[in-house]
């Protein structure tokens, strides 16, 4: 009874069944279908998809905030769940864009916020403008990088409710040892030339301690570094991006001489390897007493630190070109399109979203509240390097708000490291870069 | 019964009789294939909704451009005409897998089967050896991976650290350093080679004795039995492992994107194709490109093992047909 399969016939049924598969697969949607909302039960379950692990510092902090919520809101029940492919800006969005697509999203995400526009082109986002409206949260409220990066196409799509701010983080104690003045930290870049180099240890060919490394921590982004430099990452009436800005050419070039005249990137990168964090942090440690870092290493250096001895000051920049600045950046709250209960779930981000909530999260995890009264607030003036941080806000740059960030960022990431392998030209590289991201930018636009 | 069939009725005697039993053969033959076709149901509703569809539709998709979320927009060949022709990180990732591939396979293979000869003496403890060569293989691809990471730490890695203690040696950056890097994931990936033990193991031992001790009383030495016996009876197995090491070195993603956050670096050199597969699909919502690079990988793993089975002369296959490995 059993008969072989012939070759042609296993041709015959195996192309025949890859044909109706690739028929089905043809009847794409060609419109994405939004079900009707369900009725609403007498208790709304909510979920908020967040980025910071639970058991966490921000995640505690963030749980607090969910276990009031629910208490001041007894229709409402929600329930705070972690997981980076679940929210966007990790770089890995997988998650949250099949929950989208299956119409089960979380009801309420955080979000990057320069990932804003990308989604908001693929109708991902809830357009939140009139609601924000309705609920007296107007652009007025909030700094001028905040709104940048809420609105897209002059639409709310997200509400920022964290910022971040990078400055140049130096050991007070270590500068007297090595003779250097620690109430004038360098401001420009040759006087953290010649700071670094008296801050500089070595026994042989062995570095213990390296004064400063311009690319390490939050150094490693173009942005950190580029408002100071007075870079310019888009042209604001025509959207055109400008990665390829003169003076991140020459920002690039000077950080490769640098890495030059400390012996060449696999040299420093062994050094850098070697770092810890928390208690063995290379700050507290001492074996990097200048760094350019983030506001959130204040709670850090509070906790594992209390009596370190050190200051914050300007991202250095050059005589020529060069100004006061930073790169903000931070948190959003973001409602992703097919949320069953769009209503409760703008209930929940406006109640998160008060003024007393956003301080005592922000003061919780020393990082700055959107709200421009906060800056004056005496609990955000009370840490002398959190005072500054506050004072940097009105000169902080954002990432260019475009579709085009998350392929900018690792285009620029990936350019940035073939400069320190010399594998490329820095202007030619970030010619190239320029002129793809704008190509793809004409699509949106 | 005879009225139902009106044709069989036309005929007479021997006839009519064998007609009967060849419409109750092809009954019995149809309830068997039916209820046969209910048995496997599960298995073709899932190859059907969950592997046939997605291979369709990935091609469809291939020819649009898609971000999930939103409708997908026909854009013809135009995605593969970019990574060809426009997409400079497109062959660096299938540079870089290629140079991989070619690192990998051959001593993945030669590592197995020199493992595999070891564990097929005759000594105590046999079976703990094997069992130590294959546990690796249990341990999930991410924790494996963060455990090399911090193993192969220029500074405070064990390795170095061994190296140092040991022979006095600075170790190099390893994955840090872009010459060090491929051979680094290698030595990294060898330390999962026991599924390929286990299947040269079973090879080994359907190799006859007979032969062994033909070739004793021929005066053969161990490395002439190796080379004369035991190597021509496993170019089946070694020809499977090839074909199966090719396919999968060409989809290798997840120690090296944990290992690198997904960039690839240094220098780029640890980008491998599917990683800027999931990169062009997760981060730049380009599902469309990367539908398309799927395909490419698909028709590039095809001409691989299409070129390996037609240059697959050297296969000894003891039955004597190719294509039959009958046990001898």
């Amino acid at each position: 009874m059993s008969k072989q399969l012939s070759r042609r016939d296993f041709l015959r049924i195996g192309a025949g069944s890859m044909g109706a598969a690739a028929l089905a697969a043809c009847a794409m949607p060609t419109t994405v279908e939004v079900p009707a909302a369900p009725v609403r039960p007498e208790i709304v379950q909510l979920e908020y998809a967040g980025v910071h692990a639970p058991s966490g510092l921000v995640g505690e902090l963030k749980r607090e905030l969910v276990v009031q919520f629910n208490e001041a809101n007894p229709d409402l029940r929600l329930e705070y769940t972690w997981g980076a492919a679940r929210t966007a800006g990790t770089l890995a969005s997988e998650a949250l864009m099949a929950d989208i697509a299956a119409g089960i999203p979380p009801d309420l995400v955080d979000f990057e916020p320069a990932s804003v526009p990308l989604w908001a082109e693929n109708e991902a986002l809830v357009d939140l403008s009139d609601r924000m409206s309705a609920a007296n949260l107007t652009t007025d409220l909030f700094y001028k990088a905040v709104n940048d990066q809420n609105l897209w196409k002059g639409k709310w799509y997200a509400f920022l409710y964290s910022m971040d701010g990078r400055v140049l983080y130096y050991r007070k104690d270590l500068f007297r040892e090595a003779g250097l003045d620690p109430d004038n930290p360098p401001t420009h870049i040759d006087e953290i030339g010649a700071a670094a180099e008296a801050l500089t240890k070595k026994t042989g060919e062995r570095y213990e301690s390296i004064g400063f490394i311009p690319w390490a921590f939050q150094g490693r982004w173009v942005y950190t570094w580029g408002f100071s430099w007075g870079a310019e990452f888009m042209n604001p009436e025509t959207l055109e991006l400008t990665v390829n800005h003169d003076q991140v050419v020459a920002l690039w070039e000077w950080m490769r001489d640098w890495r030059d005249q400390y012996g060449g990137i696999n040299v420093i990168t062994s050094f850098t390897e070697a770092f810890g964090a928390q208690a063995q942090d290379p700050f507290i440690m001492g074996v990097v007493p200048m760094m350019i870092n983030g506001n959130w290493m204040i709670s850090n250096f509070r906790k594992y630190a209390p009596d370190l001895d050190y200051g914050a000051s300007w991202i250095p920049y050059p005589r020529e070109g060069g100004q006061e600045a930073t790169w903000t950046s931070g948190w959003s709250w973001a409602i992703p399109v097919g949320t069953d209960y769009l209503d409760d779930s703008f209930r929940a981000l406006s109640y998160l979203a008060e003024r007393g909530n956003i301080q005592w999260y922000n003061l919780g995890r020393s990082n700055f509240s959107p709200y421009i009264e906060h800056g004056e607030s005496p609990e955000f003036r009370e840490n002398p390097a959190m005072s500054f941080f506050v004072d940097t806000l009105p000169f902080a740059g954002i990432m260019p708000p475009t579709p085009m960030s998350d392929m900018a960022w690792a285009g620029l990431s990936d350019a940035f490291d073939d400069l320190m392998h010399d594998k490329v030209d820095v202007k030619e590289a970030l010619d190239a870069l320029n002129v793809r991201l704008n190509e793809e930018l004409q699509q949106y636009l | 019964m005879l009225p139902l069939f009106p044709i069989v009725n036309c005929l007479h005697g021997g006839e009519q009789m064998a007609a009967i039993r060849s419409i109750r053969e092809s009954k019995i033959v149809r309830r068997k294939l039916m209820w046969g076709l209910i048995f496997i149901s599960p298995w073709l509703i899932g190859l059907i909704g969950f592997t046939a569809y997605p291979i369709g539709a990935s091609l469809a998709y291939s020819l649009t451009d898609y971000a999930i979320m939103s409708p997908p927009k026909w854009v013809g060949l135009e995605n593969y005409v970019e990574m060809l022709t426009d997409d400079d990180l497109f062959s660096k990732s299938l540079s870089n897998t290629v140079i991989f591939a070619l690192l990998s396979v051959p001593t993945s293979i030669a590592v197995a089967f020199g493992l595999a000869l070891m564990l097929n003496q005759r000594v105590m403890g046999k079976a703990v050896f094997r069992t130590i060569i294959f546990v690796p293989t249990l341990v999930p691809s991410v924790a494996l991976a963060i455990m090399w990471l911090w193993l192969f730490n220029p500074q405070f890695g064990v390795v170095n650290g061994m190296l140092w203690e040991l022979f006095g040696i600075n170790g190099p950056g390893w994955l840090t350093d872009e010459d060090w890097s491929k051979p680094t994931l290698l030595l990294m990936s060898l330390w999962t080679v026991g599924y390929g033990v286990v299947i040269f193991l079973a090879g080994l031992q359907d190799i006859p004795q007979s032969l062994y001790e033909a070739a004793d009383i021929d005066g053969a030495g161990v490395a002439q039995k190796t080379r004369h016996v035991t190597i021509p009876l496993l170019t089946p197995v070694i020809f499977f492992q090839l074909v199966i090491s090719i396919i999968a070195i060409f989809q290798i993603f997840t120690a090296p994107h944990v290992m690198t956050g997904g960039s690839g670096q240094p220098a780029k050199s640890l980008l491998f194709y599917v990683m800027y597969l999931y990169r062009q699909a997760f981060v730049y919502m380009k599902m469309g490109h990367a539908s398309g690079m799927a395909w490419l990988l698909f028709l590039i793993i095809l001409a691989c093992t299409l070129v390996i089975f037609r240059t697959s002369g050297w296969v000894h296959y003891s039955g004597g047909e190719r294509g039959t490995t009958t046990k001898t």
